[in-house]
């Protein structure tokens, strides 16, 4: 068959599809993408366990961490023990099952544990775990 | 591409426009094709760089970054670049404690004029109200007289003397109001107080002579049974037929015992007539300090006579003069000033300045409210409040203006500007808990000159003052029931809120305060005690002498109770008879030498602060300590003799309940549930119990601040709080 083309038309790009596929491409980046901003952590020295379980980080939980001499960070940042009481009261209220994370030192004396524990318990915040490390293999 | 495909030869081409065409085609469609190329690229770069994408990028360049370091130029600006955006956030919160500092200073002009109202009504009527405490004084007094001459034991007897003494102090405090001259009668009065406490020691020898007559009274008829039994057995054995060898030895036991109760029947006649000889001085002590205080009455009447017949009475009619106190102006701090240019230094010892001007203000506002609870000058209970202000670090302002040139000095100086950041905002947190608080309490201040009350409306009664009355042990006894009172104070905080529709509301609806008709949920009464027990402790101090009740109806607690440890009352939880608070954070010691802070407040009493520092005994900076207790007694983790502890936590009730609970402390304590007083043990030191004390109180639904405040005298220190949770 032969295909008539007229010396005046003009060769235009075809913008829609073009554009179409640009969408395409920076929703899939959006989605596929983790956007959770990379808490900075403490250097502290996790005790070991082996009946520890991976588990996939959430984007909203809180971390709660506790160093060797038993101060309480929220994140990396340093917080009191009534700022503390006053944040767990703010997420039990937003939401029950916010995930907590405590990662504690190993050296870090107990009682700091049983205290953010307590809080947490007090406030109705059930879903709390405590960050490990598995141990070497030899 | 569209754009550069080829093209196809059209049949009817000619060769020289052809290739025109053709050059014309392609150089329309390379320009729209780079054009569109641009657009794209643009519209790629706008949407990645607005969006996380860019964060997500630039983590993963930062993290596959070699370390690099910086040059010391490169450095010092860091670190000025860190200074300046920390430097914007401690300003705004300079400003805002500037807010608040302005915020509370109008609340202190507004509170002022009406308490200066206040004052000088009270101060008119101080020599009468100081002469209606001391007649009442002469009544308790009297009563204590008749109890002690009808032997009627100890409880009631101390609980009059108690009554006669806090009218005494009463009647002390209303004196020191008056403006005229009556020196001899505030002599006079503090006579006949030393008089009444020499009349209280006369009475405790002769309380101790009668605990000794009833010991001996039981160990000698326990003698005389035991005697009657040896002899019985003797008689017994005789007949039996044994030989008089054989009985010796049974003989010789009846001898003996026959000898002991001639000992205690001869100890007993002796502690009886001490004890009749103690009666006797302490009844004549006590007759003494009614007439002393009978004769300070009868000066003052006479001068109040006096001074009313004179034609311009030396007393100040009220309003009439400038008043004989003062109340303090608010520091004078200018939070206008222009703080664009000012340093990081500049900035915190500006905020520290302000919060100190905050910290006045709100001990001035406290001041005047302790001045009307307790009934007491304001200078007084400015010497009672001490004022908030926790221990702040100081910046090391050289470090901050110098370059950081070095690694180490860099960190140094960042962390200095996190240390200026992080106390600022702890400033701005703490400024608005004060402003909290100094309105809760001018909200909760009753001026009786208040000239805006409607005519037609009953003033209700301060249940601040009634609570606190109820809460003395030495008034009320062991037992107190402050339910009620509790519930109709939480109402009128309500009240606020609604603009007084549900006081309205209530009094049309008669004294059914249970919060029925403005949908509050109602207080559940009946599962927390039986109604027989309830009765019968609502009516323990009119029972027996000696504290027990006649009906055994005040619970006998031993020290183990198997009780459970915990802070929160709901449902699902293990049922259980008996519950203590396990979980505290305490503070101290506190200063008190010589005892001479016990009424003071220190910062705890006015505003609690988990994350705040002060200064306590010996100037040591003491902070709050978490502690939790296998058992129902609790002792701070730093003990040591002589000082003052504050111990808090928080309780979690599932709805209203009304709940019995069981307090005792080593050595003085006083309890405060949600800033009321619960629980104002004795001045004396003492030992701890766990059932010292018995109270019925309220809590509300969800979270319940309790503070308990122990004094520690020598030796060991503890406290202790069991709640009721059901029959026993």
């Amino acid at each position: 068959m032969r295909v008539r083309i007229d010396e005046d038309e003009q060769v235009e790009v075809q913008m829609a599809p073009l554009i179409d596929c640009v969408f395409l491409l920076i929703i899939f980046f959006l989605v596929a993408t983790t956007m959770k901003k990379i808490e900075k952590e403490l250097p502290l020295e996790l005790p070991e366990a082996a009946a520890s379980v991976g588990r996939q980080v959430e984007d909203n939980m809180t971390v709660i961490s506790i160093d060797r001499d038993g101060n309480l960070y929220l994140g990396s940042e340093p917080v009191g023990q009534g700022y503390l009481g006053r944040k767990l009261q703010e997420l039990a209220q937003a939401n029950p099952q916010h995930r907590i994370r405590i990662d504690g030192d190993r050296n870090a004396p107990l009682g700091a544990a049983v205290q953010v524990l307590d809080m947490c318990n007090f406030e109705r915040l059930k879903n709390v775990g405590i960050k490990t490390k598995s141990p070497v293999q030899p | 591409m569209s754009g550069s495909r080829p093209k196809a030869p059209s049949s009817r081409s000619r060769p020289a426009l052809a290739d025109l065409a053709a050059v014309r085609r392609r150089r329309t469609g390379n320009g729209w094709f780079l054009l569109s190329v641009i657009l794209h690229v643009a519209a790629i770069v706008a949407l990645v760089s607005l969006t996380p994408v860019r964060e997500l990028m630039e983590e993963v360049r930062r993290a596959n970054r070699p370390e690099q370091s910086l040059s010391a130029a490169e450095l010092a600006r860091l670190a000025e670049a860190i200074e300046l955006r920390a430097a914007d956030e401690i300003r705004s919160n300079t400003r805002e404690l500037g807010r608040v500092f302005d915020l509370l200073g109008q609340m202190q002009e507004d509170v002022r004029s009406r308490f200066v109202r206040f004052e000088q009504q009270r101060r008119g009527n101080a020599a009468r109200d100081a002469l209606d405490e001391m007649r009442k004084a002469v009544e308790q007094m009297q009563e204590a007289l008749a109890l002690i001459e009808k032997d009627a034991g100890a409880m009631a007897t101390d609980r009059s003397q108690a009554l006669a003494e806090r009218a005494q102090e009463r009647a002390a405090g209303k004196l020191g109001l008056v403006d005229f001259g009556i020196e001899p009668v505030v002599a006079g009065h503090r006579a006949a107080a030393e008089v009444h406490q020499e009349a209280k020691a006369r009475h405790d020898e002769h309380t101790t002579a009668g605990a000794l007559v009833t010991r001996l009274e039981q160990t000698l008829a326990t003698e005389q049974a035991r005697m009657e039994e040896q002899q019985a057995t003797v008689e017994r054995l005789a007949e039996a037929g044994r030989t008089e060898a054989q009985l010796a030895p049974y003989v010789r036991q009846v001898e003996t015992r026959q000898a002991r109760v001639e000992e205690t029947t001869s100890q007993l006649q002796e502690a009886r007539s001490e004890q009749a000889r103690l009666r006797t001085e302490a009844e004549s002590s006590q007759r003494l300090a009614m007439k002393a205080q009978e004769e300070v009455a009868g000066r003052l009447q006479r001068l109040i006579d006096q001074d009313a017949a004179a034609p311009s009475g030396a007393a100040a009619p009220a309003g009439a003069a400038a008043p004989a106190f003062a109340v303090a102006l608010r520091p004078d701090l200018s939070t206008t000033g222009a703080d664009d240019g000012a340093d990081v230094p500049e900035l915190y010892a500006r905020a520290r300045s302000l919060e100190d001007g905050i910290a006045e203000t709100f001990k001035e506002v406290r001041a005047m409210d302790l001045a009307m609870v307790r009934d007491i000058s304001l200078d007084a209970a400015r010497n009672d409040i001490d004022l908030i202000r926790p221990v702040r670090p100081e910046l090391d302002a050289e470090l901050l203006r110098e370059a950081a040139r070095t690694d180490e000095r860099f960190e140094e100086h960042k962390e200095e500007v996190r240390t200026a950041l992080r106390e600022t905002s702890s400033m701005v947190n703490l400024s608005r808990r004060m402003l909290e608080m100094a309105t809760e309490s001018v909200d909760k201040m009753k001026f009786g000159t208040d000239v805006q009350l409607a005519a037609d409306e009953e003033e209700e009664p301060d249940f601040r003052l009634i609570i606190r009355e109820l809460a003395m042990e030495e008034v009320t006894g062991r037992f107190s029931d402050l339910a009620e009172a509790m519930r109709a104070l939480e109402e009128e905080g309500n009240e606020g809120e609604d603009g007084g529709q549900s006081r309205r509301q209530r009094r049309a609806g008669g004294a059914d305060g249970g919060g029925g008709p403005d949908g509050r949920s109602r207080p559940d009464y009946k599962d927390l005690t039986a109604e027989e027990l309830a009765a019968g402790l609502a009516q323990m101090p009119r029972f027996g002498p000696d504290g027990a009740g006649e009906g055994g109806l005040l619970p006998d607690l031993p020290r183990d109770v198997p009780a459970v440890g915990a802070r929160k009352l709901s449902p699902g939880g293990d049922p259980t008879p008996w519950m203590y608070l396990n979980t505290w954070y305490t503070v101290g010691p506190f200063p008190n030498p010589n005892r001479v802070n016990i009424d003071r407040e220190f910062p705890p009493d006015s505003l609690i602060d988990l994350d705040a520092a002060y200064v306590g005994k010996d100037g040591r900076t003491i902070r709050w300590q978490f502690v939790q207790s296998d058992g129902p007694m609790v002792t701070p983790p730093n003990a040591e003799p002589y000082g003052i502890w504050y111990a808090y936590t928080e309780f979690h009730c599932d709805r209203p309940r009304d709940v019995i609970i069981a307090l005792g402390s080593d050595d003085r304590g006083t309890l405060k549930i949600n800033g009321v007083d619960v629980w104002i043990s004795s001045k004396q030191l003492k030992a701890w119990d766990i059932d010292e004390v018995w109270r019925r109180v309220h809590f509300n639904e969800g979270v319940n601040r309790v503070l308990y405040r122990v004094e520690n005298g020598w030796q060991s220190i503890g406290f202790s709080l069991i709640l009721r949770l059901e029959e026993p």
